[in-house]
């Protein structure tokens, strides 16, 4: 079955107006995006970006990832939608519930592994997370019951297994001072 | 500072004197801008360094930029434009547009409001880098006295390494005020992400060598790459070598000389008949440093459509942007040819060679050269300004009719000897695009053609070019229209001329108002004379061509065309009786 979403995985420097940069390129670029979420990561002065595509083409896809590591803030750009890795979500729902509605609420909510965080009259905020199924899922069952509010991050992902040259490589980007120059002098000599 | 470098020298400074530091550094001899209130700084500063650096007063910040763009085009190093914070920030935004479409390499250094003042809407404060930010290759904004220096460097670096390009530097008032030690970084040192060229794999070169020793038709496409990479010589050999014709895009012109027997010349929407048809028919693409632009392509649904296709390109965004090649390899041009030559076996395509040249002999019959008449014709004017240059001009155009006409009529033999907005296609680039080309210190005459459309959006420059007497010719190529947009009323919209025709001044008084040396010439037997005349006088000249209103630049391709539908040019009776049937 083909794919109908991408997930690609950017390093770039955490410096202000980093986003600004990425998301102006993908709207110039006409590049359609169904979520992108930035975070901090474990080296201080490197942001980690998760972009979702529904891009079908794969050229364009491919375009799309050279565009981002083309920006010079970038350092590595990675689609892990055919690697082995984690993806997943976190999503917040506000409920309105009565009474007779709790109890079976309660017996879902446990099922999918999620939580009720608040419970106030009338109304319980569930959070859960999980790879994509597992929400779309969760929230199938819950549209039974009046959804007041609903909030989804966007998709975070991460590779399994140790894949260490990744690190390797951002950490000799990060700490040789000549890292660029050596780029440039190897390509064209 | 350690971390940015080892210093070089440590002495206690402005912003406003580092930016000119840097700039000394950088080897800049020249900078095009315009002062204001939030670069006064920096313009005050400039008093001291007044002998060192020579700074040309546009009389609108959107020429400087087209200036420094012109400068930039004819001497191969980075242009430099100022401009204010606001108006003189926006004002840049047209010439920084042209010179990234182009991938120029340049550096705007912009005032900006003091800190305290950014966001709050202050008098003459506009958001540039967010501005510029879609329109730049990068883009600054220094708000840290300490990372000004290094910035700058940076700035110097990105704009002219890989695929060049235009560089933004925004300098809040308060920050040119500031002092601090200064330390010019020897190293880049703080682009970790910036890794603008890579070396082509052996399997890549392999695979390319493989092909072209295949192909029985093949075409090399020379765009702006060559020039910019410097690998006229290694494309050259590799067209002698494997005997492939090579057809140029409107910047790869001068990428092979137009007299070498493999150039066969300019190709896409106004481009020689044969050209396209060679490229329509090829069973193998060369795609040397070009980005498959629609001008080039035509309808890409049927374009070249039995061919094998290579692409080599600094820039990894553009392979399989436009269209989608068999083998596409990110490189250095220059790196990647020499590498592949030696797999490259000589070859001879004697069969395919006539083909071509059958295409080339029916169109010929229908240039506007063959046309017998007594009436100046702008093509006329194009085509005896080459012959009274011999060839030799450095050459400038503005963009419309007389702009293809240039491409198609002046042969040039030269690298990096036409200077036109070719992707953005910006009206009114000629005139202080040439201003600033007669600073890179080129001994050819320099000869800017533009139409009297294009000139007079920028026309106030004829003040900046007395000023600083620069030596430029200006051939007005005068038909009283917007002549290509009317051209495609006369195709598209029947006839319409919607806002077409345009008056003009009296460029004789307006010349001499100005203090230019004027010219007007009706006839054709006064071209060349006239032309003479011009170059010979020292400073800026300017002769008006009152050329035939109606002309039309053939052979045209129409949008959402395939690339071989071309409308050639109609015969005229005269013609006609005179063919040899």
């Amino acid at each position: 079955m083909q794919k109908t979403e991408h997930t690609i995985v950017a390093f770039v420097e955490d410096e202000p107006g980093v986003l600004n940069r990425i998301v102006s390129m993908l709207r110039r670029r006409n590049f359609n995006i169904k979520s992108i979420v930035a975070g901090a990561t474990e080296s201080p002065g490197i942001t980690r970006i998760t972009i979702v595509t529904d891009e079908l083409n794969q050229h364009r896809r491919v375009n799309m990832a050279r565009n981002i590591q083309k920006l010079v803030n970038a350092y590595t750009v990675e689609d892990v939608t055919d690697v082995p890795a984690v993806i997943r979500e976190y999503m917040l729902a506000k409920v309105s519930v009565t009474n007779g509605d709790r109890v079976k609420l309660d017996l879902l909510t446990r099922d999918y592994g999620a939580k009720i965080i608040d419970s106030e009259e009338g109304a319980v905020i569930i959070e859960a997370t999980g790879y994509d199924m597992e929400i779309e899922s969760f929230l199938q069952k819950l549209k039974e019951y009046d959804i007041v509010e609903l909030m989804r991050t966007g998709k975070m992902a991460m590779r399994r297994g140790s894949h260490l040259e990744l690190k390797a490589k951002i950490e000799m980007m990060t700490t040789d001072q000549q890292w660029t120059t050596k780029q440039i002098q190897s390509a064209i000599s | 500072m350690s971390e940015t470098g080892t210093p070089t020298e440590t002495k206690l400074m402005t912003g406003a004197d580092i930016v000119w530091e840097c700039l000394i550094r950088e080897e800049v001899e020249v900078v095009f801008g315009y002062p204001g209130g939030a670069n006064l700084p920096i313009y005050d500063a400039l008093v001291k360094y007044g002998d060192r650096i020579h700074h040309v007063l546009t009389r609108h910040e959107q020429n400087a930029a087209h200036a420094a763009d012109g400068f930039a085009r004819a001497s191969g190093k980075v242009g430099v434009a100022m401009a204010t914070s606001g108006p003189g920030a926006t004002n840049l935004i047209t010439g920084v547009a042209t010179a990234m479409m182009d991938s120029i390499p340049m550096v705007c250094i912009t005032g900006q409001v003091g800190r305290a003042s950014l966001g709050s809407d202050a008098f003459q404060e506009t958001d540039i880098l967010g501005a510029m930010i879609p329109l730049t290759k990068h883009s600054y904004q220094v708000n840290d006295i300490r990372k000004l220096a290094s910035t700058i460097k940076d700035a110097f670096y990105i704009a002219r390494t890989g695929r060049p390009g235009p560089v933004l530097i925004d300098i809040p008032k308060d920050v040119q005020n500031e002092s601090v030690e200064f330390v010019y970084p020897e190293t880049t040192d703080v682009l970790p992400g910036y890794n603008p060229t890579v070396k082509a794999s052996e399997d890549e070169l392999k695979e390319v060598a493989r092909l072209i020793n295949e192909a029985k038709n093949p075409v090399i496409l020379a765009g702006h790459g060559v020039l910019l990479s410097g690998a006229t010589a290694e494309l050259t050999r590799l067209a002698e070598k494997a005997d492939i014709p090579v057809a140029v895009t409107l910047l790869g012109i001068g990428g092979i000389p137009a007299s070498h027997p493999r150039c066969i010349g300019f190709m896409g929407m106004h481009g020689g008949y044969w050209v396209n048809h060679a490229i329509q028919e090829a069973d193998l693409l060369i795609a040397c440093g070009m980005r498959f632009d629609d001008r080039v392509t035509g309808k890409l649904e049927t374009y070249s459509p039995n061919s094998k296709k290579i692409h080599i390109d600094i820039d990894p965004t553009e392979l399989n942007k436009n269209i989608i090649v068999d083998v596409g390899i990110r490189g250095d041009l220059k790196q990647v040819l020499s590498a592949a030559l030696p797999q490259i076996k000589e070859t001879k395509h004697d069969d395919w060679t006539a083909t071509i040249k059958g295409w080339m002999g029916d169109s010929k019959t229908k240039d506007i050269l063959n046309r017998k008449s007594d009436k100046l014709y702008g093509a006329f004017v194009v085509r005896d300004l080459w012959e009274a240059t011999k060839g030799g001009a450095l050459m400038v155009t503005d963009v419309g009719q007389h702009q293809m006409t240039v491409a198609q009529y002046y042969y040039q033999d030269h690298a990096n000897s036409l200077l036109t907005s070719g992707g953005l296609g910006t009206m009114g680039y000629g005139l202080p695009a040439a201003i600033g080309a007669s600073f890179a210190g080129r001994k050819k005459p320099i000869w800017a053609v533009v139409g009297d459309g294009g000139i007079q959006m920028t026309i106030t420059e004829l003040a900046t070019a007395v000023q600083e007497n620069a030596n430029i010719n200006i051939a007005l190529i005068n038909n009283g229209y917007l002549g290509m947009v009317r051209q495609w009323q006369e195709m598209f919209y029947e006839n319409r001329f919607s806002q077409t025709p345009i008056s003009g001044p009296d460029y004789l008084k307006l010349t001499d108002a100005y203090g230019v040396k004027g010219f007007r010439v009706t006839e054709r037997k006064d071209v060349i004379s006239t032309i003479r005349e011009a170059q010979a006088h020292e400073g800026p000249s300017l002769i008006e061509f009152v050329v035939e209103p109606m002309e039309m630049v053939y052979p045209m391709v129409a949008t959402g065309s395939a690339l071989n539908e071309m409308v050639q040019r109609p015969i005229t009776e005269e013609q006609f009786s005179d063919m040899e049937i």
